[in-house]
């Protein structure tokens, strides 16, 4: 796989899948996140949401790949994620990076994925380091 | 559910150290969590394309230890016992550090400690920050993970 931020490419924002009620209740059962916000439309109405919000971990999921997708597998030496609005159910996010710095080995990224509407939702910063063989065989 | 009167103030957490919880992690499990997040880079489900990629087994993703601690009843009794009421729970941010690639395969001990409890708008929003370590089976550090919690006591009867 060709990783753009090691390749002088340019970072191309990334567009995750449609955040969806299938994609939440499949999200609680593979984190082990039974936070009824993410499944019940009653719990979330009830503490004054219109409807049911994607678990921030499942957006910082997309972030991640995202991140994956411009700097490789395995790359992802630290991630720093603040979640800034609500994701509605059914959101697709777009992910988009800014270099704050690159040395040709490790860069750091600003990184943010918003709504359809531009809302941020996660506000990131990441440290990547170009994966290496060495780094992968313990 | 309000805040339970048998749990100390949240105050009183600061420090507290949580028991441990040590797990294999499974092969299924990271297939589930590749499904889940519609990862679809066969990396993350097929052990020959993960090994043909350089990794001993397949990769644990960036964001995936914490669903692994989350995998222990005392981390899913933890926010009870503290006196949390889950609908007034937010997740305000999250941090990973990897000091080294977790597979399938590995036997990762998770140790969660509470690393601050601030107070905001005179209690009306507490910001509650969980530090766990990730160590392997001859007590390497793996990697840390933190996670800030915004909590509205007053939403603590709605929902669920």
């Amino acid at each position: 796989m060709s990783a753009p931020l090691w390749s002088g490419g340019a970072l191309s924002p990334w567009c995750s899948p449609p955040l969806g009620r299938v994609a939440l209740a499949l999200y609680a059962g593979a984190s082990n996140d039974h936070n009824p916000l993410h499944l019940d439309p009653e719990a979330a109405r009830a503490v004054g949401l219109p409807d049911v919000i994607a678990h921030g971990m499942l957006g910082m999921a997309q972030v991640a790949r995202a991140l994956e997708h411009w700097a490789g597998r395995g790359s992802v030496v630290r991630i720093d994620t603040r979640f800034t609005a609500p994701i509605p159910v059914g959101t697709s996010l777009k992910v988009t990076a800014e270099i704050v710095s690159h040395d040709g080995a490790q860069a750091h990224l600003k990184v943010e994925a918003a709504g359809p509407d531009r809302t941020v939702m996660i506000a990131t910063e990441a440290w990547l380091a170009r994966p290496g063989k060495e780094e992968k065989s313990r | 559910m309000t805040v339970s009167s048998a749990a100390p103030p949240l105050a009183d957490w600061l420090g507290h150290v949580f028991p441990p919880h040590t797990a294999r992690i499974e092969h299924g499990r990271l297939r589930l969590f590749a499904a889940a997040t519609g990862e679809t880079d066969p990396v993350y489900t097929d052990e020959e394309a993960a090994r043909a990629a350089g990794f001993r087994d397949l990769p644990a993703p960036p964001t995936f230890l914490i669903s692994a601690e989350y995998d222990s009843p005392a981390a899913q009794a933890r926010l009870s016992q503290m006196g949390i009421a889950l609908p007034s729970v937010l997740h305000g941010g999250q941090t990973f550090r990897h000091h080294v690639p977790v597979c399938a395969g590995d036997v990762v001990t998770c140790t969660t400690r509470v690393a601050s409890v601030e107070e905001k708008k005179g209690g009306a929003l507490v910001l509650l920050t969980f530090l766990t370590d990730f160590a392997g089976a001859e007590g390497q550090p793996l990697a840390e993970a933190r996670m800030t919690l915004a909590i509205r006591p007053a939403l603590a009867g709605a929902g669920a």
